[in-house]
């Protein structure tokens, strides 16, 4: 069977993990837009009401007047990013336990707890090692046009991604040493010498980010008229192919743990 | 529609299909009976130019024969004339001590910093000579103490109606370009270039000014005939019509011509790639980079529409060609400027398709090529002193500008055409005019005279290009398209070829439309009026805002029959206590609406309010908006909202969101926080969903 196929049925078969992780994620981010609302609302009072007509004049309008309000919406997009990049990183050993087979509270949290201080360590070598990474390829990049590099990186970004939950998966279900760098750099050769985790976990990877623009972009198409649902919606799929992700490289580590 | 001559061969050029230019005209002006009559006392100063540029000095050498009429009251013994270059010959000069070595984002090179004009000698050709030849006297000059002006100062003077002949030698050395004017590796753009005589005013007094940052220029009409000796692999473009070409080795000799202008520009590239088009009989002739030659037809659609639109508004278009470079890369300083029958431009790369079918766009890539030729009436034809009062050119032009979008494209946003579309939401082309007013709008009056504006200051474009636009524009609503449209129909028609200044076209539009233009009555029949006199003062001499909010909405129980009362006897009766609130609240009938609105602008201007009762009926009123605040009350009716100036027609009117309020109870159908909350939410769910899981 295609480990791109078993990855997903990982997914399919814990329908309660996705639907908890895509909670979280909503809850964050409506707790990012609740907190956006009620600062421009305090700002601009009871002249709230947005001219269904020009809404782009409407918002831009009290952005101007209110110069001070873009810094703190951004701040608050960017911690809410913040909590959901901390809140991967905490959770990750749950899902990796759970899509690896395991079933019931005790034993989930037991596997996700023994991992979860080496999943954040090497989580932190992987911030490093991809800054690295990224900033190499920018060098070498150089000759190609500015589109290329962008696409390099971008895709460079997306398989270090896959390279850090294969090194996840090898702390909470392997016996991968969880502080030494070691472990983290094994991740990246995993993953390169597997085109058939790295090539699929990087298409989803793809998948993820158009969705996330796809979310962006229904937003704003839909200020005054869309509902708050699409976006939440969609979040639910992109949570699916990140799970999915995972659920490859779970599935590439049983297959070779089973293949020794 | 344009095409493109000759073949594109570089490579990433698309090819275009060939075409035959569209021949170039025989005569500079349009037949009389398309262009309308020429006064004849407005041809005050006519030019015989030879210039030969060497590139590898970046110098022109030129000669210039000036033929000036004294069309004023007084004897003239003495003549200033502009020496625009010299603005770029020291960091001391008027000009580079403002403009502190950039100009639009563009800066100085330091290798090839300075241009300059040397004037080697000046003649007066007259009278007897020798050999047959007309006499020669050499005459005294001296450059002022700031070098863009110089005097003359004639051996003989000139009566009032009589002429003078100078003949002068120049040189001109021009920097690389990064304003308006000079050289980038081989292309070079010649703007301003020759010893320009000032402008003797009717009193008889002389109008030259020192170049400064903000001051573009002041001339007099005239013919021009103009021989440029440059090298032979370079394509050209220039003010008037070609008249002769002939190659001579690596050189090539361009004869042009041009009558009823008031300067000419030049300019040549080896890499300019030329299209034509043609709008009732007027040649458009762009020259474009080879690299960006697929734009040539959008440049030239929008000379169309330009061309269309201000012909209809401002009355036809008096020459016979028009010529539109968008100069390359490298050389964007000299982009956007205009030049009688000619100008600089700017890329019109269009948005990419896949961004449109996302529903991003902007019409904005047109907008220079509209802007530059909007300048061909603006000071052009209608030729203002755009050192004295730069809003009559900018201002006005701004105002046309918008009109033409508004004639090219229609009511496509609600409230005009859009300039952009964000995620399929438009921004119209009056709404975008608001959002540009900054802090700098308001702190310097727009009449004023550019050396008059500070350059640390930054109130110059702000006030000389977006308010005047918004000040015209907001009349224009407020007052009638109709009539407005009428009033600087009259304006254009009675100042073509003449130097109009803003008195001029305060008093017309104030002829078409009245001292003062009824809007409305009052409650109690009193006329509500617009003071043109009034409108103009605050707009052009003071720095004055309009803005309007809605204080206070409340809806509160009428003032019933209770308390203590005197019957017809005199005797207190009565006594009852003061209602209590209902359980199931107030009807409305119970209820008085009131509304305040305020001034807080200084900007006094008639404005109306428009409410919506319980009963879903609306109802409007005018204010003339003389006071600070204007209490409006609906006794018997429950007022759901308030709004100030619905239509829109203060573009003035930057601050709009506090126009709108709504009662207590009465949620709008969309607010602004929800709006912008729902965004930072669904930015959160795309980030957080990236990140992981």
């Amino acid at each position: 069977m295609s480990i791109v196929i078993a990855g997903a049925r990982r997914v399919i078969g814990a329908p309660g993990l996705w639907l908890a992780c895509w909670v979280g994620l909503a809850a964050i981010a409506w707790v990012v837009g609740g907190y956006v609302q009620l600062l421009v609302a305090a700002a601009v009072g009871p002249f709230d009401a947005l001219d269904l007509g020009r809404v782009v004049y409407g918002i831009a309008d009290v952005l101007r007047v209110y110069p001070e309000l873009m810094p703190g919406i951004a701040m608050a997009v960017i911690i809410g990013g913040a909590v959901s990049g901390i809140a991967w990183t905490v959770v990750s050993p749950v899902v990796i336990a759970r899509l690896a087979g395991r079933t019931g509270l005790r034993e989930v949290g037991a596997t996700a707890l023994a991992g979860l201080p080496g999943v954040v360590v090497q989580s932190l070598w992987h911030v490093v090692l991809r800054a690295v990474l990224v900033a190499a390829v920018m060098m070498s990049a150089q000759p190609l046009p500015k589109w290329g590099i962008w696409v390099l990186v971008g895709v460079v970004w997306l398989a270090a991604g896959v390279a850090l939950d294969a090194t996840r998966v090898a702390v909470v279900e392997g016996d991968a040493a969880p502080w030494h760098v070691k472990t983290a750099w094994r991740g990246f050769v995993r993953v390169a010498r597997r085109p058939r985790v790295l090539v699929p976990g990087v298409l989803l990877g793809v998948g993820q980010v158009v969705i996330g623009g796809g979310i962006v972009w229904g937003a704003l198409v839909g200020v005054g008229s869309g509902s708050a649902w699409v976006p939440r919606v969609l979040a639910l799929v992109s949570v699916g192919l990140g799970l999915w992700r995972i659920g490859i490289v779970v599935e590439d580590g049983v297959a070779s743990a089973d293949a020794e | 529609m344009g095409v493109l001559a000759g073949p594109l061969v570089a490579c990433g050029v698309p090819e275009l299909p060939n075409s035959a230019p569209v021949p170039e005209p025989t005569e500079a002006l349009r037949p009389e009976a398309q262009r309308g009559a020429v006064p004849e006392d407005a041809r005050v100063v006519d030019y015989v130019l030879t210039a030969r540029y060497d590139e590898d000095l970046h110098q022109i050498d030129g000669r210039a024969r000036i033929t000036w009429r004294n069309r004023g009251p007084a004897v003239v013994q003495s003549m200033p004339l502009h020496l625009y270059m010299n603005g770029f010959r020291a960091p001391d000069t008027a000009w580079m001590q403002q403009a502190r070595g950039q100009h639009r984002g563009q800066k100085l090179d330091p290798e090839h910093a300075w241009g300059y004009v040397d004037v080697a000698r000046v003649e007066r050709v007259g009278g007897e000579g020798t050999d047959g030849e007309p006499g020669r006297t050499t005459l005294r000059w001296a450059e002022a103490e700031e070098p863009s002006l110089m005097t003359v100062w004639l051996d003989e003077p000139v009566p009032p109606g009589e002429a003078v002949e100078l003949e002068i030698a120049f040189t001109t050395k021009l920097p690389r370009v990064f304003a308006r004017t000079g050289f980038a590796d081989r292309y070079v753009m010649a703007g301003q270039w020759f010893p320009k005589p000032g402008v003797l005013e009717p009193d008889g007094t002389w109008k030259a000014h020192p170049f400064t940052l903000f001051s573009e220029f002041y001339a007099d009409f005239g013919d021009y005939d103009v021989e440029l000796d440059l090298p032979g692999d370079l394509v050209a473009g220039a003010t008037g019509i070609l008249v002769s070409k002939a190659e001579e080795g690596s050189r090539q000799r361009l004869r042009y011509r041009a009558q009823m202008v008031h300067d000419f520009a030049w300019t040549a590239g080896p890499e300019l790639v030329e299209a034509w088009g043609d709008h009732e009989g007027i040649r458009i002739r762009a020259l474009v980079p080879r690299e960006r030659a697929d734009e040539a037809a959008l440049h030239i659609e929008a000379q169309r529409a330009t061309l269309a639109s201000m012909e209809a508004r401002f009355g036809p278009y008096p020459w016979s060609t028009i010529t539109l470079v968008d100069p390359p890369d490298g050389a964007e300083g000299a982009g956007g400027m205009e030049y009688p029958t000619f100008y600089t431009t700017s890329p019109a790369r269009p948005v990419p398709a896949p961004l449109r079918a996302l529903g991003f766009d902007t019409r904005l890539g047109s907008f220079t090529t509209i802007h530059e030729f909007g300048h061909q009436y603006f000071q052009g034809l209608l030729a203002s002193d755009e050192f004295a009062q730069p809003w009559l050119d900018e201002g006005l032009n701004m105002y046309a500008n918008l009109l033409v979008y508004v004639d090219w494209y229609g009511e496509d946003s609600g409230d005009g055409p859009w300039i952009a579309m964000l995620a399929g939401h438009p921004l119209s082309i009056f709404d975008a005019t608001r959002l540009q007013q900054s802090d700098s709008w308001s702190i310097e009056p727009i009449d004023q005279s550019a050396g008059a504006f500070s350059p640390l200051a930054g109130g110059y474009g702000p006030a000389t290009y977006a308010k005047t636009e918004a000040v015209m524009h907001t009349l224009r609503r407020v007052v009638g398209a109709e009539a407005f449209d009428a009033a600087m129909r009259r304006y254009a028609d009675r100042f073509r070829f003449r130097h109009p200044t803003g008195d001029d076209l305060v008093a017309t539009l104030t002829e078409v439309l009245g001292a003062r233009v009824v809007l409305g009555t009052t409650e109690l029949g009193q006329p509500i009026e617009l003071v043109l006199d009034e409108y103009f003062e605050q707009a052009l001499e003071t720095t004055r805002e309009v803005d309007f909010r809605v204080h206070k909405l409340v809806n509160q129980p009428v003032l019933g029959p209770v308390g203590w009362r005197r019957d017809e006897h005199g005797t207190l009766v009565g006594g009852e206590p003061p209602p209590e609130p209902p359980a199931e609240g107030w009807r409305d009938e119970d209820l008085e609406g009131i509304v305040v609105v305020v001034r807080r602008g200084e900007f006094a201007v008639p404005v109306e309010i428009e409410v919506e009762l319980g009963d879903d009926t609306r109802e409007r009123v005018l204010w003339d908006g003389h006071g600070k605040y204007r209490v409006l009350r609906w006794p018997g009716k429950k007022v759901r909202w308030a709004s100030i100036d619905p239509d829109a027609k203060l573009v003035l009117e930057a601050r709009r969101f506090d126009n709108v309020r709504h009662a207590e109870g009465e949620r709008p159908k969309a607010s602004v926080s929800t709006e912008i909350g729902r965004v930072g939410e669904a930015t959160a769910l795309a980030i957080g969903g990236g990140l992981g899981p």
